[in-house]
């Protein structure tokens, strides 16, 4: 999502640079989970591909804040069914940057820093559901061609 | 030298109770320092800012009172703390050192929550600690999410942080 915002040339100036930083540790975050994934004899899901709506400056930073809140709210939901303290390490670690993000992000499209004195988690299905809007294809489906 | 109080907090430690009192020892200090805060910028150009981050700082409180309790423990008796800087930008840094020792806190003592609630709990909390952690940072003129991965800060300077405010 950050590649194709970034990608876009929607996002200039500094307010760039901010993103651009974001993108590279939401990479960061990928790289660490797939390592993660593999250490304990699992398969990475394979990368899915998708395909975001990007109409505008707003539209796009509206896009960012997001998927994410729907990356804490999976990250909330998760962490109440992790066994390994490893993994719950790791989640953690990731989890508080997605939260930095979150305020920063929702700053800059005119929002309060929260919404809340409380995180809301969702549960892993409902997860999917909304993430698969931006999903043209991947998991073995038909291909079809993005918008 | 650790007081009573923080002495208590985390007396046996290892329970979810005591966990949780750690927390909720550290929300008793944010409480009041917002609280404090707010007095001091009401009406200037931070009123917004500190009076969100109080508000909802506020809130963490009774919650948690309410796991302990229901986890038959005994909630930590509400410290007084003093806090002291000159100015706005005192008042800030002051700001960013609490909402990063609070995020680490919560990352740290999260690894040993055994109770499901208390852990849905916790990271309720936690998230919103995050980003007012990254919201004081970027106040600052500061990056706020400085590392990819945040890393949780021990026990033992969560309780030197509450030590060092604590009247």
């Amino acid at each position: 999502m950050y590649a194709d915002v970034i990608e876009s040339g929607l996002i200039k100036g500094p307010l760039l640079e901010t993103i651009r930083k974001f993108g590279s540790q939401e990479a960061e975050h990928v790289a660490a989970l797939t390592a993660l994934v593999k250490q304990m004899g699992g398969t990475p899901v394979a990368k899915a591909r998708t395909s975001f709506p990007l109409r505008g400056r707003i539209s796009a930073l509206e896009l960012i804040a997001e998927v994410e809140d729907l990356s804490g709210a999976a990250y909330l939901g998760q962490i109440v069914h992790v066994k390994n303290s490893a993994v719950l390490e790791s989640m953690l670690a990731i989890f508080a940057v997605e939260g930095r993000h979150m305020s920063t992000v929702d700053k800059l499209i005119g929002f309060g820093i929260t919404p809340g004195a409380f995180g809301s988690p969702m549960e892993a299905g409902l997860v999917l559901r909304q993430a698969e809007s931006y999903v043209v294809s991947g998991n073995g489906k038909t291909p079809r061609k993005a918008n | 030298m650790v007081g009573p109080f923080v002495r208590n907090a985390v007396a046996k430690t290892g329970s979810d109770v005591d966990t949780l009192n750690f927390l909720l020892a550290f929300e008793y200090l944010e409480s009041a320092f917002y609280g404090a805060a707010y007095e001091r910028v009401r009406g200037s150009h931070l009123d917004f800012f500190v009076g969100l981050i109080a508000d909802y700082e506020m809130q963490h409180d009774e919650p948690l009172v309410s796991m302990i309790e229901g986890l038959d423990g005994k909630p930590v008796e509400k410290p007084k703390f003093d806090f002291s800087y000159s100015d706005d930008a005192g008042l800030l840094r002051l700001a960013q050192l609490i909402e990063e020792t609070a995020v680490g806190a919560y990352s740290g003592a999260m690894l040993s929550i055994e109770n499901k609630e208390a852990l849905s709990l916790a990271g309720s909390i936690a998230q919103i600690e995050a980003r007012f952690a990254g919201a004081v940072r970027a106040q600052n003129g500061e990056d706020p999410a400085p590392s990819a991965f945040d890393s949780p800060v021990s026990e033992a300077q969560v309780l030197a942080t509450l030590e060092m405010f604590r009247r």
